[in-house]
């Protein structure tokens, strides 16, 4: 009993739950701004310590989850960039620039907008990649997969009702 | 309302630029005619603008070390901070005898040491410092912090060099988030790692201060 007084409540839990929901993008986006993979896996170790340690002070009212632990991660990685920089003079000051020019709560919206569509059934994802990410008309999007052009078109509509639903719930659009 | 029916799914085709031309004008026809129609666009309409900033590719997958690496980190610091809960409770009635002798010893007015001042360092926004005063019965540890995070209950510990943790103080809010407090630690001055402030009932760590380390 008193040990589990002692104990976090479920610390180990926290860090896991913070790992599942935004270690990927976190370090998709430390990956696309440092050549060094490494050194990417590290920062996001440290970002989800840190992101523990100093949980108290997320607050919901300010801003999502995810955008709070961008901008822990920003600056672990300007640390960790500034401290090699320092010790090796290797880092190409590109690097560290990249990070601190992006702008947190829109990389962090991006990284959730794209969890929404990853998230979407094979089906929905590969329609609206066809017609918005491949520019193709919806008879050619037919042709491919085989089906109707009046299938695709009711397939992109549903597929875009359960997009909007996923950032609807995501807190991304109201 | 027939007319709707062949154009009941378009909307989607259409905020995404796939209807051809000739569609494309059939349905915009249709459009100015039907309130439905019109809302499924407004619906569908702001999700172009927040995909144009995505790829729609995998992320990398996560290697199992990051989480390994962060859970461990989270577990020894726990560790630590579980044992000086442990040592503090096994110490409670010593701790009672040594506030006793504390009385005693300020009374008598022993020893005068201006302290070793240490700045208080924090992830948040807090700041301040610590003075550690020699004593002979162990340290008189004077803390003063600013802007600590909205808490309504601070322990601090000292950390003694061999890993120990003793509790020296604990305190409440204050109304301008800071706190001038002074403990009391057993450890020897020179034995004092750091100083670290936690919160009082998920101990987690919002502030440290480091003693000047030997070389």
């Amino acid at each position: 009993m008193t040990a589990n007084h002692d104990q976090p409540p479920d610390a180990e839990a926290l860090v896991r739950r913070l790992h599942d929901e935004h270690a990927s993008s976190v370090l998709a986006w430390i990956r696309s701004r440092s050549a060094d993979s490494h050194d990417a896996e590290e920062i996001v170790a440290e970002t989800l310590v840190k992101a523990w340690r100093n949980y108290q002070q997320f607050d919901p009212a300010r801003g999502n989850e995810r955008a709070w632990v961008f901008g822990i991660a920003r600056n672990v990685a300007n640390d960790h960039y500034r401290r090699q920089a320092r010790n090796l003079r290797l880092v190409a000051a590109m690097e560290v620039g990249d990070l601190v020019s992006d702008d947190v709560a829109q990389v962090a919206e991006a990284s959730v907008v794209h969890d929404a569509l990853m998230d979407l059934s094979d089906n929905h994802r590969q329609v609206i990649v066809e017609a918005y990410f491949s520019g193709r008309p919806v008879r050619e999007i037919g042709e491919r997969l085989g089906i109707p052009a009046g299938t695709v078109k009711s397939r992109l509509f549903y597929a875009m009702k359960a997009l909007r639903a996923s950032l609807e719930e995501r807190g991304i659009l109201q | 309302m027939s007319d709707h029916a062949a154009f009941r799914d378009w909307a989607a085709a259409y905020v995404l630029g796939s209807l051809e031309a000739a569609e494309r004008s059939e349905f915009e026809t249709h459009l100015a005619s039907c309130d439905e129609c019109r809302a499924r666009v407004a619906e569908f309409a702001p999700i172009p603008g927040l995909l144009s900033r995505v790829e729609p590719v995998d992320n990398p997958p996560v290697p199992g070390a990051i989480a390994e690496l962060a859970v461990e980190q989270v577990r020894s610091d726990w560790t630590a901070l579980r044992r000086s809960r442990t040592r503090w409770r096994s110490a409670a009635v010593a701790a009672a005898v040594l506030v006793i002798g504390l009385v005693a010893v300020l009374g008598l007015g022993l020893q005068d040491d201006p302290g070793q001042t240490l700045e208080v360092k924090s992830e948040a926004a807090t700041t301040g410092h610590v003075v550690l005063i020699s004593k002979t019965w162990g340290t008189e540890v004077e803390i003063d912090l600013q802007d600590l995070p909205a808490d309504d209950h601070f322990v601090a510990w000292v950390v003694s060099t061999d890993g120990g943790w003793e509790q020296v103080a604990a305190w409440g809010p204050t109304p301008l988030n800071g706190a001038r407090v002074t403990g009391a630690s057993s450890v020897a001055t020179s034995e004092v790692e750091s100083v670290v402030i936690t919160t009082g009932d998920d101990r987690h760590p919002v502030a440290s201060a480091t003693a000047h380390s030997d070389p």
